[in-house]
């Protein structure tokens, strides 16, 4: 979910567009703003016994899948600022530093559909809600099309469902830095995935695959 | 009767009747002294403006809209500690924001520091704070949490946030992806 227009929106009815270097609180990188993401997902599955047996991923098994050897790695969306955003990243947290860019990589893209927005404007900020339908694709080996991702990633879901977003901003009295705050959430996300290639795990090539998933950050940038 | 007598009877009369005019006259005079008053208190009558003449060339007129004026703050204590709990509610939200940063940050890590850290917070006074742990407990993925989520569960009251916590240490409980895949790869391979 591009939690960007939430905060867009939000920028736009206070009159707020540009910034400038430097960072605070929260995950703020080089002025630019990202919400931590994190998925909470579970999958079905029929064991070799032919019960039907649940398995769990998390933030940690998608960047496994991406980057086995490497740790201190999470996930964030960018806010605002940040050149891409409502594009899903790489963060490391032990260097405070930003990585791929997942979403461009084809890997990890959250796409939303916006239904329902409302928007208050103050003296010195304002704040914005959302509501609409969001999808979430994760591929390990992404190709060109959805159907050739599928096949050639060892690992893959597909999940989409209902979130709601929220996001405020204001304006310091100098008029030098704005504080941002947003929050997303989808609880019922549903969505068909593959654990492994020709695994004996799933006895279907898709296997049903559910649960939530979550952004939130907040920070202040410095304006122009 | 001599027409002497009759014409200074007539004068007379005529005297008379001109004096109870004239006292007449001079006992009224408050009707248009007050509305003389009244007008010069209320407005002058509005000019007209024509649809052409630009509204700021018309006069200003004066009205009792003049009373608008704020009145005086006679007492404006109470002012102050509005601003003060907006004050202090600003630094608890920055402060509550602070800690939950803290425990996304901590969720990535895989050594028992971290672990124990984001244990502690199960524990914070406030529940925003709290609901956060749980979320990093799972994100943390570690199974050594869940006798800790299962006896939180069992010592809180709050509905909501026991079946948060008692959920939490359900999810922790399964297998993850990475551990499926690596379980089930080396027997597919004699298949292969």
């Amino acid at each position: 979910m591009k939690l960007n227009q939430v905060v867009t929106g939000c920028a736009l009815a206070a009159g707020l567009m540009a910034f400038a270097p430097q960072s605070q609180a929260g995950v703020v990188v080089d002025n630019g703003l990202y919400a931590t993401v994190t998925v909470k997902l579970t999958v079905v599955y029929a064991s070799s016994c032919t019960q039907l047996k649940k398995a769990s991923v998390t933030n940690k098994q998608i960047l496994s899948a991406l980057y086995p050897s490497v740790k201190n790695l999470t996930l964030v969306a960018g806010v605002q600022n940040t050149g891409a955003d409502g594009d899903v990243f790489v963060y490391d947290t032990s260097t405070k530093t930003i990585g791929d860019d997942l979403t461009a990589l084809g890997e990890l893209t959250i796409n939303n559909n916006e239904f329902v927005t409302t928007s208050k404007v103050k003296n010195n900020g304002g704040s914005a809600t959302s509501n609409g339908t969001v999808g979430i694709t994760f591929y390990d080996t992404p190709s060109d099309n959805q159907v050739d991702s599928e096949d050639a990633s060892a690992n893959w879901f597909e999940v989409s469902g209902v979130y709601s977003a929220k996001a405020s901003q204001s304006v310091n009295k100098a008029d030098t830095q704005t504080s941002i705050k947003v929050s997303a959430q989808a609880n019922e996300l549903s969505g068909q995935c593959q654990i492994t290639p020709n695994s004996t795990v799933g006895k279907s090539d898709f296997l049903p695959i559910f649960g939530s998933a979550t952004a939130s950050g907040s920070g202040k940038l410095n304006n122009l | 009767m001599r027409p002497k007598i009759v014409i200074l009877v007539l004068l007379a009369g005529l005297a008379g009747i001109t004096g109870i005019v004239l006292i007449k006259h001079q006992a009224s005079p408050l009707v248009p002294v007050a509305t003389k008053e009244i007008q010069a208190v209320a407005p002058p009558a509005a000019p007209v403006i024509k649809n052409d003449e630009p509204m700021a060339a018309s006069p200003v007129i004066p009205t009792p809209v003049a009373v608008a004026v704020p009145p005086a703050v006679t007492n404006p204590a109470p002012v102050l500690p509005v601003v003060a709990d907006l004050e202090t509610n600003a630094a608890h939200e920055a402060e509550v924001q602070a800690q939950i940063d803290k425990l996304q940050d901590l969720q990535a890590n895989d050594d028992p520091a971290s672990l124990k850290a984001i244990l502690t917070e199960l524990g914070n006074s406030d529940q925003e704070v709290r609901a956060a742990a749980v979320e990093a407990t799972i994100q943390f993925g570690d199974r050594s949490a869940i006798p800790v989520l299962k006896d939180l569960a069992a010592t809180t009251t709050d509905s909501g946030e026991k079946k948060a916590l008692l959920d939490a240490a359900e999810f922790l409980s399964l297998p993850t992806m990475t551990e499926v895949r690596a379980a089930e790869v080396p027997a597919a391979k004699p298949g292969q």
